[in-house]
């Protein structure tokens, strides 16, 4: 075996022991979160079926915020976070549904940024300061 | 054959980019501020990790209030220098 091969092999090993993105626990952003997130109303909106944005075969997608933190263990890392999501629906019971926001936010079939129409996002609402806990609307 | 495998190391070595964009949108509870950041509380379950915020970076500095909430959002680059000025790592499969 040349020095090539086992390179490659060596590169091979370390990228499959990479974590998967399972360490990041993710759910919608409408079902609430610890820093009321959900209180904002770009926020508070369930996923929403998308029929313009397909995925593979003419699948619908599915767009919406979520919310994802990492598993707590180990050493200290990044706070919890809010972004944009989208995934393919899955069919249920004959009816195309939006699937939980981990699944979401683990399909790697749909990138938000290839969409060719992205819905309005939190970027362009502006950072707001609230009481309590509660956060001011942002404009969409 | 060596271009065949440089080909699958560099398609398995591409991110795993899943349906998430690339803004990272953080609320943080203001505990403390001077002129040039923001320190605050961004994570409920770490109540006591503070977190320095650049006040460039907050879209509407006037919010700034002690014991109020900042929201702001990050790109990619904003992220990993927000993370390195904390000493904290990115999440384990954050690839985005």
């Amino acid at each position: 075996m040349n020095r090539f091969a086992i390179t490659s092999l060596i590169t091979l090993i370390t990228l499959f022991s990479i974590p998967s993105q399972a360490e990041l626990i993710c759910k919608w952003t409408a079902q609430g979160t610890d820093v009321n997130f959900a209180s904002d109303e770009i926020f508070s909106k369930k996923p929403t079926l998308e029929k313009e944005n397909c995925g593979t075969n003419g699948t619908p997608t599915c767009t919406g915020y979520i919310y994802c933190s990492d598993n707590k263990t180990g050493t200290p890392a990044a706070p919890p976070e809010a972004g944009f999501a989208a995934c393919e629906a899955v069919k249920v019971e004959g009816k195309w549904r939006c699937p939980d926001a981990q699944t979401c936010h683990d399909d790697v079939n749909v990138i938000v940024s290839n969409l060719p129409r992205i819905p309005s996002k939190a970027a362009a609402a502006p950072a707001g300061a609230s009481d309590g806990g509660a956060v001011r609307e942002g404009t969409k | 054959m060596k271009s065949i495998i440089f080909s699958a190391i560099t398609f398995i070595a591409s991110p795993v980019f899943a349906g998430v964009s690339p803004g990272h949108i953080f609320m943080c509870k203001v505990t403390g501020f001077d002129k040039k950041e923001v320190k605050g509380q961004c994570d409920p379950s770490r109540p006591k990790a503070l977190m320095k915020i650049p006040r460039e970076w907050l879209a509407e500095d006037n919010q700034v209030k002690m014991n109020k909430r900042v929201k702001f959002i990050l790109d990619d680059k904003q992220y990993g220098q927000w993370l390195a000025m904390n000493n904290l790592e990115m999440p384990k499969g954050k690839s985005k």
